[in-house]
């Protein structure tokens, strides 16, 4: 698969003010490089807090990043003029969490999918516009159209509304769209709907994602690739099967360690994360994990994991970890391999009881 | 639009439902009332002076129903008269007013700059500055014209609304639709007018019918320390006359009282809607 964007030691800092004193900077992001391969579903796994919702917002340009290249066809987004991002952002958008808050709540539906229209496509006839708009509301599966399309976001249930958000998203035919945690906050009934009602999508207008999650399991059970975050830095990428089954970086074996599962007693070892994540302003010197690694215990606490910050090293093909240890993956992760093989399916598949 | 209309029906039947929002639409719709149609049933002629003694300061009669006053005119149809400049002079100040203060409180809240912040400085001179002394001033300086009034009062009493529309921008500004819209890549031309604007609107509404209740104060005032105009008497110039030719130690009740109770009842009618109003369209404000 070819490469649709490149990013390249994206970092977005903040200076957090203080009441009186001096500010702190906060890095959010901390030089994150990785390629986005056209056509596929790259998952963002990580804690809240690990700068994986700033990333995406970043690629997109809503955040200004601090420093680093987004590389897309050519152009640096994180160059261009305003007027310049502004028409190329039908290229990419971006699905929220919240289907509460990223709609209007004075605009009707149809205004709502119509404003990208009007804004990008001015070519179109106001017939030819209605179609599209009509047409996306039947594609994301709100039928009758006419009837919703005159609605209002408050009669809407969420699963509805995200669906809404999801035809805005797709009406001007992206190449790549951000999802940050689209399903987290709806009903776990209708969570599986949308997942597959966005997996259908990506198929047939052949869709790039970038799918934010802090849901370990449904990264599995969606993506081509997922990637790791852990305060503000990448720790780990590759295909799903790779990273789920032969994870190499403790902390994603620690999040591996812990998927629920049912039936199956865990013969393994589980790894539970000890205490919170640092604060993105406190970053602990050498790795940044070290302080709630639990192979840094396990290896007799060495000095160089406070330190040294390891870089990603390549582990098998496409697959990159960035620890100074390598894990052997028959001794932690037996269990996890048992579950894997019971729920044996080839990713991406959508089992809805899973979620 | 037909759903415009619908909603406007709802808001008058919630406002309705209050009781004290009720109160204040049944005086505002008297009062409104007698203004529009009073004149024209009972014209006022301000030159129709006494000519004798007797009908300067005279009690109610028939013929009279509210008396005289110094000058023998008759004091129902002056009170009539002046509903109309009260009401005018609050409409229209108001509605200057509440451009002003929309405009700056869209403008600081949405931008991030230089300009914005020093508009928001403007604002908090004008807030920190006593109002009703400063109006006396301007109105001193550019003369007693009903529309140097409502000018003055216009262009004084437009802080506290840019405060209350910005601190409501500043909200909506970081809302996920803006973010959502922004994404899609709208100007922010557009995201100030298709999505920021229509949901300050509520807020506007309710606040325009406060600030006439401030603005007809405002006049009241003006015109009571005799900066109003002369020739359109409104209540204000009314006491002013009334006090100035000694009615209140004569004891000509029926002087003082009509434009005083008119006053306070216009004052009172725009209050209660307003207050009812707000609670309806900005429901959060309830929980204070």
């Amino acid at each position: 698969m070819a490469d649709l964007m490149t990013i390249d030691e994206l970092s977005v800092h903040y200076e957090r003010r203080r009441m009186g004193g001096c500010g702190r900077k906060v890095r959010a992001v901390d030089g994150v490089s990785l390629s986005i391969r056209r056509g596929e579903i790259l998952s963002v796994v990580g804690e809240s807090g690990c700068g994986k919702t700033t990333m995406g917002k970043a690629i997109l340009n809503i955040t200004r990043a601090t420093s680093g290249r987004i590389i897309y066809d050519g152009i640096d987004l994180a160059k261009i003029s305003g007027a310049e991002l502004r028409a190329m952002r039908r290229k990419f958008q971006m699905i929220y969490q919240d289907p509460y808050e990223s709609l209007d709540p004075r605009q009707s539906i149809y205004d709502t999918l119509l404003e990208p229209l009007l804004i990008h496509r001015r070519d179109l006839s106001s017939v030819q516009k209605r179609d599209l708009v009509m047409s996306h509301l039947e594609a994301v599966g709100l039928r009758p159209a006419e009837m919703i399309a005159a609605r209002y976001p408050h009669h809407l249930s969420g699963g509805q509304r995200q669906r809404v958000a999801i035809a805005a998203a797709i009406i001007l035919e992206p190449d790549f769209i951000v999802a940050d945690e689209p399903v987290s906050m709806l009903d776990v009934s209708v969570r599986s709907e949308i997942l597959k009602l966005m997996l259908d999508l990506q198929k047939d207008k052949d869709l790039t994602y970038m799918f934010i999650t802090h849901d370990l399991s449904l990264a599995w059970m969606i993506s081509h690739r997922i990637a790791v975050f852990y305060l503000g830095r990448m720790v780990e990428i590759g295909g799903t099967e790779e990273v789920v089954h032969r994870s190499t970086h403790p902390y994603t074996n620690a999040l591996v360690s812990v998927i629920p599962t049912v039936g199956k007693k865990m013969r393994g070892e589980r790894h539970i994360l000890a205490g919170e994540t640092p604060s993105a302003s406190e970053i602990p010197g050498g790795c940044r994990f070290h302080t709630r690694c639990w192979l840094y215990h396990d290896e007799g606490e060495p000095e160089i994991c406070r330190n040294s910050e390891p870089e990603l090293a390549e582990v098998a093909d496409g697959h990159m970890a960035a620890c100074h240890f390598k894990l052997i993956p028959s001794r932690d992760q037996q269990a996890v391999f048992d579950v894997a093989e019971r729920l044996s399916k080839p990713a991406p598949t959508l089992n809805p009881l899973g979620l | 639009m037909n759903a415009r209309g619908e909603r406007l029906a709802e808001i008058f039947s919630r406002i309705w439902a209050d009781s004290f929002g009720r109160a204040g639409l049944v005086l505002l719709t008297l009062i409104i009332g007698i203004s529009i149609l009073g004149p024209i049933i009972f014209p006022f002629d301000p030159r129709e002076v006494a000519t004798s003694a007797s009908k300067i300061f005279a009690p109610p009669t028939a013929q009279h129903w509210l008396g005289t006053d110094e000058m023998g005119r008759d004091i129902f149809r002056s009170t009539l008269a002046g509903a109309r400049i009260s009401l005018l002079v609050g409409i229209t100040a108001s509605a200057i007013s509440i451009v002003i203060g929309a405009f700056v409180g869209l403008f600081s809240g949405y931008y991030h700059g230089l300009f914005s912040n020093l508009l928001m400085r403007v604002t908090d001179f004008f807030l920190a500055l006593p109002v009703t002394p400063l109006i006396i001033v301007l109105a001193s300086v550019f003369g007693q014209n009903l529309l140097i009034t409502i000018m003055v009062i216009g262009m004084t009493s437009w802080p506290s609304t840019a405060r209350i529309v910005r601190s409501l921008v500043l909200s909506i500004r970081a809302r996920q639709f803006v973010e959502r819209v922004r994404a899609i890549g709208a100007s922010d031309a557009r995201i100030l007018c298709v999505h920021i604007l229509p949901n300050v609107m509520p807020l506007i509404y309710a606040n325009t019918v406060l600030v006439i209740a401030g603005s007809v104060l405002a006049e009241a005032t003006l015109a009571f320390l005799g900066l109003g105009d002369p020739v359109r008497v409104s209540w204000g110039t009314m006491l002013h006359y009334a006090f100035v030719s000694g009615a209140a130690g004569r004891g000509v009740w029926w002087y003082l009282l009509p434009p005083g109770i008119g006053i306070v009842l216009l004052v009172l009618g725009f209050t209660l809607v307003g207050n009812t109003l707000d609670k309806i369209l900005n429901p959060r404000l309830r929980e204070f």
